[in-house]
C-alpha cells in the first residue's frame, strides 16, 4: 500500500542517450530526478536526487494535497563524448495522503539530495467529561 | 517407485492463480531487475586541452570516494560510511540507492596520467584529465615567406 502517491511521468525515468554532435538541441530534454520515499512512524521523507543543483534553483510548492518540486538549471550546451545524465529544468509532483501535516513540511538540501519531510498529523483525542 | 505426495505447504496452483501471478508482476520481476539506480551516471566531455568527467553521485561525502589509476584504467569507487547502527527504513518507492559502487574507464593514450584533478561538489564528482602536450590541438601557424 502506497501512502504517498505520485503522478507517473509520461517518459520513462532513465538516462538520456544523446547524440554527441548536437549540443544545440538539448532544450527539449525531459529531466526527471529520481526519488525515494521513506515511510516513518512520524511521517514521510521524500528524497530527490538533484546533483549539480544549488538550493536557490529548487522550489517546493503545495497546492492542496499536491506537493510540487520544481528545479531550474541551465542546460549544458556542450557536446559530450558520453552523456548519461543531464541537469536542467524539471517538475515532479507528489500527492500527499490525507493525514499529512501540510503546515509543518521541512526541506533541506545536502550533497545533491533534497530531503522533504512531511510529518503525520497527530491524532487529537479530546476527552469529554461527564458531569 | 516414489509416490508423489502433496505437502501441506505446497502451493496449489490452479490456472487462475497462475494467471494472477503473471498479470500482477511487472516486467522487472520477470527479467530479474528492478528500476533502482545503483551506479551513478557519467558525462564525459572533451576539449582541446583536457577531458572532463562528471559523475552524478549524490549523497556522498568527499572522503567516501577513492579514485585510482591502474595503468590506463581509471577506477572510481565510493562507499558510504555509516557510523553507529544503521536504521533501514521502509520505502514506498526506491528509484536510487547509491551506497557502494565502482566504475572504471580506460583512458586514451592522449591523456596525461600525471595531471588528473578531482573535485566533489553538490553531489557531482568532477574529474579533469589533462591531455599530453603533443596531443593538444596546436593553433595554426603561418609561415612567413622571405
Amino acid at each position: 500500500m502506497y501512502t504517498v502517491a505520485y503522478k507517473r511521468p509520461m517518459q520513462k525515468i532513465g538516462f538520456n542517450k544523446q547524440n554527441p554532435e548536437n549540443g544545440k538541441n538539448r532544450q527539449h530534454l525531459n529531466m526527471m530526478p529520481l526519488s525515494n520515499i521513506e515511510v516513518l512512524e512520524s511521517g514521510w521523507n521524500i528524497y530527490l536526487s538533484v546533483p549539480g543543483y544549488v538550493k536557490e534553483e529548487v522550489s517546493i510548492s503545495l497546492d492542496k494535497e499536491l506537493l510540487t518540486i520544481q528545479g531550474e538549471h541551465p542546460v549544458s550546451e556542450h557536446s559530450f563524448v558520453k552523456n548519461e545524465w543531464n541537469a536542467g529544468p524539471f517538475k515532479r509532483s507528489f500527492r500527499l495522503p490525507e493525514n499529512a501535516d501540510t503546515e509543518n513540511i521541512a526541506a533541506e538540501m545536502n550533497n545533491g539530495i533534497l530531503t522533504v519531510f512531511i510529518p503525520k498529523k497527530e491524532k487529537r483525542v479530546s476527552k469529554i467529561d461527564i458531569k | 517407485m516414489n509416490k508423489l505426495r502433496m505437502h501441506s505447504d505446497f502451493p496449489v496452483k490452479t490456472f487462475s492463480n497462475v494467471l494472477d501471478e503473471i498479470f500482477n508482476r511487472s516486467l522487472g520481476d520477470f527479467v530479474g531487475f528492478d528500476n533502482t539506480h545503483t551506479v551513478p551516471a557519467v558525462n564525459i566531455r572533451e576539449t582541446d586541452e583536457q577531458y572532463m568527467l562528471e559523475m552524478a553521485a549524490p549523497g556522498f561525502d568527499k572522503s567516501d570516494f577513492n579514485v585510482q589509476l591502474e595503468n590506463n584504467q581509471l577506477v572510481i569507487s565510493a562507499e558510504k560510511k555509516t557510523e553507529g547502527e544503521k536504521t533501514e527504513g521502509k520505502y514506498a518507492r526506491k528509484e536510487f540507492h547509491f551506497e557502494k559502487f565502482s566504475r572504471s574507464f580506460t583512458l586514451p593514450e592522449t591523456a596525461d596520467f600525471n595531471k588528473i584533478e578531482a573535485q566533489y561538489d553538490k553531489g557531482v564528482l568532477h574529474l579533469h584529465i589533462a591531455k599530453k602536450e603533443e596531443a593538444k590541438v596546436q593553433p595554426a601557424k603561418t609561415i612567413e615567406i622571405k
